[in-house]
């Protein structure tokens, strides 16, 4: 490389490194600015964190969570809970930004600093840039050479500047036509036919009001409104699957995550199916195709009826477990997959409590809201989580009443850790589930070694010599 | 069509929920540990409709039941 090439590639790096220094500190004061701005009018201050909220994100990613939080009430208009002033006190009270807030004049200073050091390095100023050179690590005779060639380009002045035209690009508009067609349908009365369906209908009848009788609890008293919006989901998923369409607007009712909604919707579609076929059926002047139609509707539902019937009286079933068998999941190094050290002794009292209302009242426990399933499509096994304040620990049910704890977390990290260890260790998870099923010597031992470790990770330094 | 339809629906419940949060002041947290998934993921299915509307109705279904 020349001379004169390096010493320009020095002075580039020197001023990118100034522009991002400057630019460091401006950012700082500018958020602190904001955030020192009066809260008189909430939705405007909200507002303006929100406009700068990838900058303060960048600056203060611990504040994730509180800025979703006012991004979730201000975009739904409901600034006035307390929440929000919650959130904007945690933002404000948190550490590194009060760091912020108490030193914008030593920021101030910072960039007269910056700008002044960037001034001198401008190209007009020819005493700077002699000084550069001097003080750059490069040779003597490049030193020289370059001083030399700067005395030379001195005597000329000739700036030129370059600018980019940018280029609008035209929106696309994309047109959707649709075209509808209608087929007049024959009537058609075939006596024999329409017996067949009837005959049927009458042999599942009574299967059919079983099943919805089990699960008539979940519409019978609720909501009216409620009711409607889980009978538009119904009619929304049937008009849908009449379009056979691949670009899907909504998932069906068996792809649902909350199967009790699965069927909620499930029984609206088939009480509504059953009052129209009923009705067909009655009726002399009905035409045939319409009432197969209805059956087979029916039909259809009712099978999607016992596959979910299936999974949810399993997932009741399992719930209603109380266990004193508790296992820990450990990697290959016995380690296990959280680390009680890191927690504060209160949360490490709760961590504890997790563990005896394994035992003691699980059941009790289960119902409340104190306990909740964990929802991932990605997830091979069920995962449940139960809370003690803020402390979680989550779990897979293993046979005979036994539980596998997969880690201990703090409410906000309870989800994704949980989802990490299931995804990236799932043949761990399997071969600890096997191991608890088979009761296998060693791992039993090295269970019992480590529940004994446990129990001195979580006991609570100091308590003793209360 | 259905798009509008969806759109309308989770419109409809989206604000009938806003309404149950404020009157009942419920924590995003503590609705969102309910629900079993995390305050993020919350926020974000309301920002922007997803495919499996149960989570919507779930939601509905727990605030009024809270």
């Amino acid at each position: 490389m020349e001379p004169k090439e390096k010493y320009e590639q020095l002075l580039e790096q020197q001023s990118q490194e100034l522009k991002r220094e400057l630019n460091k500190y401006n950012t700082m004061i500018n958020s602190a600015n904001i955030l020192n701005m009066p809260k008189s009018d909430i939705r405007k201050y909200i507002s303006n964190l929100l406009e700068h909220q990838k900058t303060f994100l960048l600056l203060f990613p611990q504040l994730t969570s509180n800025f979703q939080i006012l991004r979730f009430f201000y975009d739904n208009n409901a600034l006035e809970i307390e929440q929000v002033q919650i959130a904007i006190n945690n933002i404000l009270t948190d550490e590194i930004v009060k760091d912020c807030l108490n030193n914008i004049e030593k920021y101030q200073l910072q960039v007269k600093n910056l700008e002044s050091q960037l001034k001198e390095l401008d190209a007009k100023s020819l005493t700077a840039k002699a000084a550069f050179i001097l003080n750059a690590s490069i040779t003597d005779e490049e030193k020289i050479s370059i001083l030399k060639d700067l005395a030379y380009t001195s005597c000329k002045s000739a700036t030129e500047k370059e600018e980019k035209n940018k280029h609008n690009e035209m929106p696309k508009v994309h047109e959707k036509i649709e075209s509808l067609f209608t087929d007049e349908k024959p009537i058609n009365i075939n006596q024999e036919e329409l017996n067949n369906i009837k005959d049927e209908y009458y042999k599942i009848k009574n299967n059919i009001e079983s099943i919805m009788n089990k699960y008539y609890y979940l519409i019978n008293g609720k909501d009216e409104k409620y009711i409607n919006y889980n009978k538009e989901m119904a009619r929304a998923i049937k008009a849908q699957e009449s379009q056979d369409n691949l670009n899907l607007s909504t998932l069906g009712i068996d792809e649902f995550q909350y199967k009790d909604i699965s069927m909620t919707v499930l029984m609206l579609d088939m009480l509504e199916t059953k009052q129209e076929l009923e009705l067909q059926l009655n009726n002399p002047n009905a035409i045939l195709e319409d009432i197969n139609d209805y059956f087979n509707m029916l039909k259809e539902d009712y099978d999607k009826a016992l596959t979910l019937d299936k999974i949810l009286t399993e997932e009741k079933k399992e719930e209603e477990k109380n266990t004193n068998e508790i296992y820990f999941l450990l990697d290959e190094s016995n380690t296990p997959f959280f680390d009680m050290n890191k927690f504060s002794k209160e949360e490490k009292k709760h961590s504890l409590s997790l563990v005896e209302k394994f035992g003691k009242s699980l059941q009790e426990y289960e119902k409340g809201r104190h306990h909740t399933k964990l929802q991932s499509r990605r997830n091979l096994f069920d995962i449940y989580v139960n809370r003690s304040s803020s402390m979680c620990v989550s779990y897979i049910r293993a046979k005979d009443n036994k539980v596998l704890i997969l880690t201990f977390a703090h409410i906000n990290d309870i989800y994704d850790d949980s989802n990490s260890i299931a995804q990236n260790y799932s043949y761990l998870i399997e071969n600890t589930l096997k191991n608890i099923e088979n009761k296998n010597d060693f791992f039993l031992e090295q269970q019992q070694e480590f529940t004994e470790q446990f129990k001195d990770m979580i006991a609570v330094k100091g308590d003793e010599h209360k | 069509m259905i798009d509008q339809k969806l759109d309308n629906l989770f419109l409809n419940i989206k604000n009938d929920c806003m309404t149950l949060i404020r009157e009942k002041d419920i924590s995003l947290e503590e609705l969102s540990f309910t629900l079993g998934i995390s305050s993020r993921e919350f926020i974000s299915n309301f920002q922007v409709r997803i495919k499996d509307f149960s989570f919507y109705l779930e939601t509905y279904r727990i605030l009024m039941e809270w």
